[in-house]
């Protein structure tokens, strides 16, 4: 199925909200969404959801030969698949533009930053290395993938252990989890990816969502700065790995600098939200606690209509504010209005003003055939 | 063989949550025991004019596994879920569009094809596409021994000497699908047929609890 195009008054309503310091889902301009961290239960297979984008990932080894230029490292592979599942609008088993942008971040961030410590992969030099290979499935497409994946990514690849091996002369004997506890992966520093919607030429959008995300991608027609996405990969040391731009060129030079600056500080902040995930598995697990999947089925969340799921709000607006009696009691309320303190009063021809009531408001008449 | 001879079954503890994914028509997620399962129906969808059908609508499954490439025995699963479903929906309904359904596999402990079938079904009732029926899978494992044992566990599937899974449906409980694994005998195949058939009125029960829940909130 085709994508739904975003209809004009959508886009133009978008942007000018925006430009008024509002965001539809009553964030402020710097705020993400809820992020949350579940593990499977083998090692390394982890479900990240920013919201209600979630992405599924895991971690698989094998034993392969190396690659000939690199004789004593280990690979790794890192395979996006986006279904139809995400959204109606992705074909399956097709690789598209955006599964190859995706995929390509993702190494970029991973492989090509050196997070992973590859020689500790080597068992024998030119001959035997791990192979790590990560399959990253997206479930749900609510704007902002690549945060989401990378995120996914690098839970799970820090989440992962591998078998451990001993070598008997020539033989290479791989042990079973039960056998001998499996070893971590050596990960060197924590790189994640955060994106920036750019509005106009100055405004930053962390985290947009679906539709921030396609408004700030189209073009304008009134000659206006175009925006676009950034993608700032930084580790929890406040170091750049990455940085990516798509759509228009940036007008301003500070905007740059204000993205890395608000990625240093949330890059940090989403590290140490996944090691502490990471530490209170380990501990559960060290414990014996079965960990499953089925432990993020909740019963909380029943219909996708109902308060807490309503993805548009008002900026001061709290969905759990309301509790429900009070709902169910709305209709009595209305009949004990209070009296207004202010009365309609005619004025001008055509027009009435507000007044500060004297006594009981009462119908007025404004006559609309009076000659001007 | 009467069905009552089998009341003291007990299937794996079910879990369901409906709604998981926002941009879906309709998903569920499934828990039966450990194995868990997410699956999401999109539809009736514009397809292609070369794979329209003038009949009805053309089911697309997809099943992924959690990980490592995909294999033979994903379509196969694929082929058992298509035609299970076929029966099932309506697609006279819909005729020159198409339906997708996608299973994304979570956990396995075994059970995982039932897991995926029963899963599905519960996705399709959220959607609102119209069916004929709604259809449950149950499995059964045969010990070297010659018993059976209902929903059997991994290590339970790996000693097996052959496993039975078959899926009916909620009106006459007719069998829609079943397949099997290894060597049995025909006394068993028919003994194992009658106790899942028994056993899936706990299934069936499990749905109507499941949208009864949910349709409280609409309601």
């Amino acid at each position: 199925m085709k994508e739904t195009q975003i209809s004009n008054s959508e886009k133009t309503f978008v942007q000018k909200i925006i430009a008024g310091g509002h965001r539809l889902d009553g964030r402020i301009y710097s705020e993400t969404r809820n992020l949350q961290i579940a593990f499977g239960s083998d090692y390394g297979s982890c479900m990240v959801s920013l919201g209600e984008t979630k992405v599924l990932a895991q971690v698989s080894c094998e034993v392969v030969q190396p690659k000939q230029i690199r004789p004593n490292e280990g690979i790794i592979f890192i395979n996006v698949d986006i279904s139809p599942m995400a959204a109606p609008q992705f074909e399956a088993n097709r690789q598209t533009d955006h599964t190859v942008n995706l995929n390509r971040l993702l190494e970029k961030c991973y492989k090509d930053s050196k997070c992973i410590d590859l020689e500790s992969l080597c068992i024998v030099v030119e001959e035997k290395v791990w192979s790590l290979r990560v399959d990253v499935k997206i479930l749900n497409h609510e704007g902002n993938l690549i945060e989401c994946a990378s995120i996914a990514t690098l839970a799970a690849l820090a989440h992962f252990k591998r078998p451990d091996v001993t070598r008997v002369g020539d033989k290479v004997i791989i042990h079973s989890i039960a056998e001998k506890d499996p070893i971590p992966t050596v990960l060197y520093h924590y790189p994640v990816c955060l994106t920036y919607a750019i509005f106009g030429s100055d405004i930053l959008l962390s985290d947009p969502s679906y539709i921030e995300e396609a408004v700030c991608m189209c073009t304008f027609e009134e000659g206006s700065a175009g925006g676009g996405l950034l993608v700032v990969g930084m580790n929890q040391y406040k170091e750049p790995c990455l940085l990516d731009l798509t759509g228009a060129a940036i007008h301003n030079v500070n905007i740059v600098h204000k993205a890395i600056l608000s990625a240093s500080e949330k890059g940090k902040s989403v590290v140490d939200v996944l090691k502490k995930a990471i530490i209170s598995d380990d501990t559960l697990r060290l414990k014996r606690v079965k960990i499953n999947y089925a432990d993020i089925i909740t019963t909380e969340h029943k219909q996708s209509l109902i308060k807490k799921d309503i993805s548009i709000c008002l900026k001061n607006y709290n969905a759990n504010d309301i509790n429900p009696e009070s709902d169910v009691e709305m209709d009595d309320d209305v009949q004990i209005v209070e009296p207004s303190k202010y009365d309609v009063v005619p004025t001008l021809p055509k027009t009435a003003e507000l007044k500060v009531k004297a006594e009981k408001s009462a119908w007025i008449e404004i006559s609309s055939e009076e000659d001007d | 063989m009467v069905a009552e001879d089998f009341k003291d079954f007990k299937l794996k503890p079910m879990k369901c949550e409906l709604n998981y994914l926002s941009k879906s028509d309709g998903s569920a997620i499934l828990a039966q025991g450990e194995t868990v399962v997410l699956a999401s129906v999109n539809g009736p969808l514009d397809i292609k004019i070369t794979s329209q059908s003038m009949e009805k609508a053309t089911l697309e499954v997809l099943f992924s596994a959690k990980g490592g490439k995909p294999n033979v025995s994903d379509r196969f699963k694929e082929s058992v879920i298509r035609q299970t479903c076929e029966t099932a929906i309506l697609g006279c309904l819909y005729p020159r569009t198409g339906i997708t359904v996608t299973i994304q596999e979570l956990e396995d402990f075994g059970g995982l094809l039932t897991c995926a079938v029963n899963c599905t079904c519960l996705a399709l009732l959220n959607s609102g596409l119209s069916m004929k029926h709604v259809v449950a899978a149950v499995g059964c494992a045969l010990d070297d021994s010659g018993n059976l044992v209902l929903e059997p566990t991994y290590d339970q599937i790996q000693s097996a000497a052959a496993t039975m899974h078959f899926v009916f449906d909620s009106r006459a409980k007719t069998l829609v699908t079943g397949f099997t694994t290894g060597i049995f005998s025909e006394g068993a195949y028919d003994e194992a047929l009658e106790r899942c058939r028994a056993a899936s009125d706990l299934v069936f029960d499990f749905y109507r609890e499941v949208v009864a829940t949910y349709c409280k909130v609409i309601g």
